[in-house]
């Protein structure tokens, strides 16, 4: 996975002893909207759907695609349903797994894993502005002309 | 802009910064070391802080003032509330500025130049880098909530305004 790309050779083993492969039937529900949990969810092999208040919102399709990332400090409930829409493979991280490295790579980890946390909500803010400006293009041309019945 | 320089012996500008709630997990001893990236810049009213178009790798704690939140020179906020943060997306981004910020009223602002983060060297960098990289993981995710909050807002006004009988 490209996001394990920046970790070292003492890193890596350390990371996968700390996280656990799950699998999950088609259609399961691997995360629900309103839960709080701090676990994080790296995709290895499935799709899976998004989707907020009712409505598919996203798909995740490539391995490496990471989703849960956000609860890992706070414990705000979860804004999202994630399903699997086929047989799906994830590997899952405890948030506190920083906590749970050796101390002498602690700084290590918390400085990469941050690092690369703060890449993915980045690149999430810059989809999610693009997305919002595009809804109030959208919501200008409805009141310049409203929908006629 | 005028930029006083940081003085650990002036106890007032410590606990100024020390009271801005992403530097509250920073123990005191490291304070130093951090303020090498930091510089706490004055600017006078009118005076602009960030430049619509412009490139630059600051993020920027307001500590006191109002400023005005500027695109195409139209104000589309204002911030007035200690401690707001503003111009993130520069600390990883590297796309131009999407907004010009200018004082409305004399501002104090604490600017956090992330270019130094790769400069650093010694048996600080990682321990700096860690307490930077987390408080951006913190500060994105608060604004990501921010903006999955007005999507979902203007979401559900596109959905009435289609629906509304003329």
């Amino acid at each position: 996975m490209p996001i394990f790309d920046a970790m070292d050779a003492a890193q890596l083993p350390q990371l996968l002893k700390l996280a656990k492969l799950r699998s999950y039937d088609a259609n399961e529900v691997i995360m629900t909207e309103g839960d709080t949990s701090q676990l994080v969810y790296f995709l290895v092999q499935g799709s899976c759907t998004v989707n907020v208040d009712g409505m598919d919102v996203a798909d995740l399709t490539k391995t490496g695609d990471v989703f849960g990332e956000m609860g890992m400090i706070d414990h705000e409930p979860r804004s999202a349903t994630i399903t699997a829409q086929t047989a799906t493979i994830c590997m899952v991280l405890d948030g506190t797994f920083i906590d749970s490295m050796k101390v002498v790579d602690k700084m290590a980890s918390e400085a990469l894993f941050y690092r690369i946390f703060s890449e993915i909500l980045a690149a999430r803010i810059r989809d999610a502005n693009a997305k919002i400006l595009i809804l109030e293009d959208q919501l200008e041309d409805l009141s310049v002309h409203p929908p006629t019945f | 802009m005028k930029i006083i320089p940081f003085d650990p012996d002036n106890k007032k500008m410590v606990d100024t910064i020390m009271s801005i709630p992403a530097f509250k997990p920073l123990a005191v001893g490291r304070l130093n070391e951090v303020m090498k990236m930091v510089t706490i810049r004055e600017y006078e009213k009118q005076e602009k802080v960030l430049i619509q178009g412009e490139l630059d790798q600051c993020m920027f704690f307001m500590l006191k003032g109002k400023l005005s939140v500027r695109v195409d020179d139209v104000e589309v906020n204002v911030l007035d509330k200690p401690n707001t943060v503003f111009g993130e997306m520069g600390i990883i981004d590297t796309a131009p500025r999407s907004a010009t910020v200018v004082a409305k009223r004399p501002a104090l602002c604490l600017a956090l130049d992330v270019s130094f983060l790769d400069r650093l060297e010694g048996r600080a960098k990682l321990a700096v880098q860690a307490f930077f990289y987390k408080m951006f993981y913190e500060i994105l995710v608060q604004r990501l909530r921010e903006t999955n909050d007005r999507i979902a807002d203007l979401d559900m006004q596109k959905t009435v305004m289609e629906n509304m009988e003329i």
